[in-house]
Formats: C-alpha cells, sequence, structure tokens
C-alpha cells in the first residue's frame, strides 16, 4: 500500500500538474496573460463574496439555509471538475506534449493519478470549505431543521463519490476523443441529460402537473398498479440517481415524501454513492486501457502535417 | 559493431499515399545523418516510425538491435526525440521542466540536480534556470526541448527540423550544439530542407524525395558516385587567344575527359580530369611549363546544394 502511495502519489512526476495548478489559481507564476488572471480574479472575487453572503444571512436570519448551501456546492462542483478536467489527456494531444510524456517511463496509471489528484483535492477543500457554513445553519436554525445531521453527512459523502465519478468520466472522454472541445461538448451534453433533460421529460410524462412540486413528484406516476415498460424503469432509475434530486429526497421525510414513487420509497437512491464510485472504476479502467493504446505506436491513416 | 539504428525496406502509406517507401538505412555510435528532403517528402514519417510514434506499414526497424515495432516500450529509453512542432507546459520553471523529464525516467532521485545541471550546461540554458518556461523565446525553448531529450543521456537523437523558425545567431547555437552531442559518441538523425545548415556537421547525408531515399551515405562518397571525375576550373589572362591555346592544350592530354569554355566566368576552362591529385599536380606543373598565362587553377567541388539538385526532381506528393 505504501509503494503503491509512493508511486501513483508521493514520488509520482505528474505531480508537477498541482503545482501548475496552485501557481495558476493563485497567480503566483510569471504570467504574462493578464486577461487571464482578471478573470481568475473576478472569479474568486464573486467566491468570496457569496461565501461572505452565506455566513452573514446564515448569522442574521437564523433559517435553515442547508438545502441552498448543498445545491450551490452540487452545482458548483459539477462545473469546476469537467472545467479542470477536460483538456487532461486531449489538451496534450493539441498542445503537442503529448508525444513527449509516452516516450518516458510514466505509466498510464500515474498519468493518470496525476491529472486527477489536484482537480481531486481541490474538490476536497472546496466541501471543506462548505462544512462550515451547512452545520453552522444546521446548528442555529430556528424552525423545523431540513436535514437530520446524519443526512447532512451523507450527503457529503454523495458529493464527493460524484466528484470522483465525474472527473474519472471527464478524463475517459477526454483519452478517447482527440480535440478537447469534443470532450467538453460530450460531458456536457451528458450531464445536461441525465440531470436536466431526463428528469424533466420524467416530470412531463410521469408525474401530475398540479402539484407544487411537480419536479420531485414519483416517476413510477400512472405505473401504480401495472408494471412499467423496461425504458421507464431505467430512465427512472437513472433519474433517482440524481445528486440533485436526492439531496432533495434526502430532505426530511415529512416534507416531501410522496408513496406514489416506487424507486424513492424503496431507497434505492442511498445506494447512488456506491453506483457513482462503481461507476468511476469502470472509468478508470476505460481510461487506463486508452492511455496505453494511445502509449503504443499508432496505426496512422491520415497523414499529419509535416515531412 | 552493430549499427546504433537500422532500417529495411521501411514503409509507410496512408490509404493510396505512400508517405515512405524502400527505407533501409544503417547507422553507427557517432553518426550525425542530415536528412535532407523538400516539405512533404515523408521526412517526419520516418522519423516518428523510428521514434516509435507511427507504425510501418511493412519493414523493419531497430534502435540498439530492439525492434521499433514489436518492443516499443523497451526502445524508448534509447531514444531523444525532438518534434520539428512542439508545445511546453506552462507555469513551470526550466529546471522544474527538466526535473519533470528526469523524473519521469526513474533515475535514482540524489542523480536528478546533477543530471539537470549538465543538460542545462550543454544546452547554455544555465542561466535561464529559473526563468518561466513561456517567457523564453522561440530558440531558447528549442534548446530547452533538446535539453529534455537529454535527461535520459539516449544513445540516439532524433531530431526533427531542429533549427525551424530561429533567427540565424539561433541557428549556429542549435548547428554548433548537435555538433558537440556528436562529438559524445551519440548517433543523431537531424532532418531540414535546408541544405546549409547540415552540410557543416553531418558525416552521413540521406536526400528524401517522395518518400524515398534517393541517396544515402558519406557526403564524399556520394559526391563521388554522382561526379566521377574531378572538376577543375582553369582561368587565364584576359585574353581570347589564351583562352583558346589553353582548350587546345588539354583537349590533348590523356587523363581528361571533357573541355569546356566556362560561360559563367570570363577566360575560364572547365575540365573533367580523371587523374587523382599527384596527377593534378604535374598538370599544373606542365602548364606552367608551357608559358600558359594561369591566374587561377582550383578543383570545383560538388557541394550538397550541387548533389541535391543532381538527385532530386523537384516533385512532391
Amino acid at each position: 500500500m505504501s509503494h503503491l502511495w509512493r508511486y501513483l502519489l508521493r514520488e509520482n512526476p505528474m505531480q508537477i500538474e498541482t503545482t501548475r495548478a496552485i501557481r495558476r489559481f493563485t497567480v503566483s507564476g510569471d504570467y504574462t496573460a493578464t486577461t487571464q488572471r482578471t478573470i481568475t480574479r473576478i472569479l474568486f472575487g464573486l467566491l468570496y463574496v457569496l461565501y461572505a453572503w452565506f455566513l452573514v444571512t446564515i448569522v442574521m436570519y437564523k433559517d435553515d439555509m442547508s438545502q441552498g448551501i448543498l445545491w450551490f456546492e452540487f452545482g458548483l462542483l459539477t462545473l469546476l471538475i469537467p472545467g479542470s478536467l477536460y483538456t487532461a489527456i486531449s489538451g496534450e494531444r493539441e498542445r503537442m506534449t503529448w508525444d513527449s510524456l509516452i516516450l518516458t517511463n510514466l505509466s498510464p496509471s500515474r498519468i493518470l493519478a496525476g491529472k486527477l489528484l489536484w482537480r481531486l483535492s481541490l474538490a476536497g477543500i472546496i466541501m471543506l470549505i462548505f462544512l462550515p457554513p451547512l452545520l453552522l445553519t444546521h446548528c442555529t436554525s430556528h424552525y423545523n431543521k431540513s436535514y437530520a445531521l446524519p443526512a447532512l453527512l451523507w450527503i457529503q459523502f454523495l458529493l464527493a463519490a460524484w466528484c470522483v465519478f465525474l472527473a474519472t468520466f471527464t478524463v475517459y472522454i477526454s483519452a478517447n476523443t482527440k480535440r478537447s472541445v469534443a470532450t467538453l461538448s460530450i460531458v456536457t451534453l451528458s450531464l445536461l441529460f441525465t440531470l436536466v433533460l431526463l428528469p424533466m421529460l420524467m416530470s412531463v410524462f410521469g408525474v401530475s402537473m398540479t402539484s407544487d412540486s411537480a419536479f420531485t413528484q414519483g416517476y413510477t406516476y400512472g405505473y401504480e398498479n401495472t408494471r412499467p415498460p423496461t425504458a421507464w424503469i431505467v430512465s427512472s432509475l437513472i433519474a433517482h440517481l440524481n445528486p440533485a434530486l436526492v439531496i432533495l429526497w434526502m430532505e426530511n421525510s415529512s416534507q416531501t415524501m410522496i408513496s406514489s414513487d416506487m424507486w424513492r420509497d424503496s431507497g434505492i437512491f442511498l445506494i447512488a454513492p456506491f453506483l457513482y464510485l462503481i461507476g468511476a472504476g469502470l472509468c478508470v479502467a476505460g481510461t487506463l486501457k486508452a492511455l496505453a493504446r494511445l502509449g503504443m505506436p499508432i496505426q496512422a491513416t491520415r497523414k499529419e502535417k509535416g515531412g | 559493431m552493430q549499427p546504433m539504428i537500422s532500417a529495411e525496406n521501411l514503409r509507410k502509406t496512408y490509404g493510396t499515399l505512400v508517405a515512405v517507401e524502400g527505407w533501409t538505412l544503417d547507422l553507427y555510435p557517432g553518426d550525425i545523418f542530415g536528412f535532407i528532403g523538400p516539405n512533404g517528402a515523408g521526412k517526419t514519417t520516418t522519423i516518428k516510425m523510428l521514434a516509435t510514434l507511427i507504425q510501418p506499414t511493412s519493414g523493419s526497424a531497430t534502435v540498439n538491435g530492439i525492434d521499433v515495432v514489436r518492443f516499443p516500450r523497451e526502445v524508448r529509453p534509447y531514444i531523444g526525440y525532438m518534434p520539428d512542432a512542439f508545445g511546453v507546459y506552462d507555469d513551470i520553471k526550466v529546471w522544474e521542466y527538466l526535473d519533470f523529464f528526469c523524473a519521469a525516467y526513474d533515475p535514482p532521485k540524489e542523480s536528478r540536480p546533477e543530471i539537470i545541471e549538465r543538460v542545462l550546461t550543454v544546452t547554455d540554458l544555465m542561466e535561464k534556470r529559473d526563468a518561466y518556461v513561456q517567457t523564453l523565446s522561440r530558440g531558447m525553448q528549442q534548446r530547452l526541448c533538446l535539453a529534455k531529450c537529454l535527461v535520459h543521456d539516449p544513445k540516439v537523437l532524433l531530431l526533427d527540423e531542429p533549427a525551424s523558425g530561429l533567427d540565424p545567431r539561433a541557428r549556429i547555437d542549435i548547428k554548433k550544439l548537435i555538433a558537440r552531442l556528436g562529438a559524445l559518441g551519440k548517433t543523431i538523425i537531424v532532418s531540414s530542407h535546408i541544405l546549409p545548415e547540415l552540410a557543416d556537421f553531418c558525416n552521413k547525408i540521406g536526400i528524401q524525395e517522395r518518400g524515398k531515399l534517393l541517396v544515402s551515405g558519406d557526403v564524399e562518397t556520394i559526391v563521388r558516385q554522382l561526379q566521377p571525375t574531378r572538376q577543375l576550373m582553369i582561368s587565364v589572362r584576359n585574353d581570347d587567344s589564351a583562352v583558346t591555346r589553353l582548350l587546345e592544350t588539354l583537349r590533348d592530354h590523356p587523363l581528361i575527359e571533357k573541355v569546356t569554355r566556362d560561360t559563367d566566368t570570363p577566360y575560364t576552362v572547365r575540365v573533367a580530369f580523371t587523374g587523382n591529385v599527384e596527377q593534378q599536380a604535374i598538370l599544373l606543373r606542365s602548364l606552367i611549363a608551357e608559358e600558359h598565362p594561369l591566374t587561377s587553377f582550383a578543383e570545383s567541388a560538388m557541394d550538397l546544394e550541387d548533389v541535391f539538385l543532381r538527385v532530386t526532381t523537384g516533385k512532391v506528393h
């Protein structure tokens, strides 16, 4: 285990990615790109302001804002991880640094670990940053608490697993596409489909829209007494693994639980983090395979630029 | 002695386009092979096949006796490859960049600082040690890329257009650097489409056109193959009668194959001489003894440019 730790993390030359990222985010490198520096500073400034606003609101109004914070945290992580990883492998090929990389003794597992390390560390830091306001709002709330404390901590586990899945999925796509823009498009469309479009379709076709919270109603509406079609079951299952909705369903049951949803009633969404981790494992295996393939002499069928 | 690089009938096709065909060559330790050819001749494809980056369609190649197709990972430690177009990582310093590549080849950790000092010294980048990579000029980045190729002390260097895009000063610097590396016993293939770049420091050349290696070997042998006779240029005083008398004398000489009046230089005769250097000296003595008013007597050696123009047709894919 210690050998693996040393090989993949502590003595992995790909740690240079972390150094580069720290310089980029803290703007401590010798930056000539002033636009990039300005954008980075503005983004960080906005995040500081938002964070301060959260804290002030929590203390002033003593209302339970945990759901809002959790959704914000989820949204931020969902944007940040693909945004920082979509160039991981395809970007190396575009920048023409990939050939130099594969000619070294670096193994696919070391390359992958180096690519994931700082992005996942950053996700972890963000989750840690959001933990104090979450606990503060939970403890200071005057009214009904949205979540029990174990549920809050479980959601943190869910988000961590989601980050791991999203990161490995993005790297997998990046290793299998030649252009970073293609990686970003595929990942964005996949996320839009599974996180937004699919629940919307399920909601439209399966839920009574008269409810004040149509989006959260049971996706098996209309099939209470008969077996729903397989496609419906699969779609419904995927929709139930949507972290945003799981966050909602983990809220204290007295407020939102509706008995007509078979998946939710079965509590299947509780295994969502484990399914994310299984998905992440598959993505890691797929990425390692793709990197091993990219490291071999290519059977080019089209001539590249050059003599 | 086992060749360091050996290729036998290497061929690469892209669909119907034959990029490289029948590429056969042996290079030994210390050889600096100048790989010349117009753009689109297949130089980059050939170098990439030797660098284990592209799989040949057919044929075989070995580096240090190891098959580049069957055992690419085993070959790679022996190769330093500098592509014609390359990228560098930004936000890191020059020494960090080199340390990264050094560490990627798994040398003992303690030896890394020493290796970095060595390659920085060889490539004259010591004063840029702590500079950020993205702040270096194009020439400096070329040198950095070369330094990166040297961190694992490879026996073979494959340099694809290393001087492209450089100013004259940087070109001279990189040429000197390659010559220095050749003197260290490395086998180097350096490609270029600019002839004077290679003429000075390569002991072997190969001229490639439309994927075919038209000629290869040491410069002198190639010149001898293409020009079996010595070309002498003999000039006399500005006098037409002197030129006519000289032409008559030379036409009767048994070792002279052909004599023509040179159209470019006035009062000069071009001679195809089949004799050796001693016989050339005897010829000079006899012309002086016959009181020809000689102003110059010189051998016109065929240069790389002449060789190139002689063997290529100017056609590209």
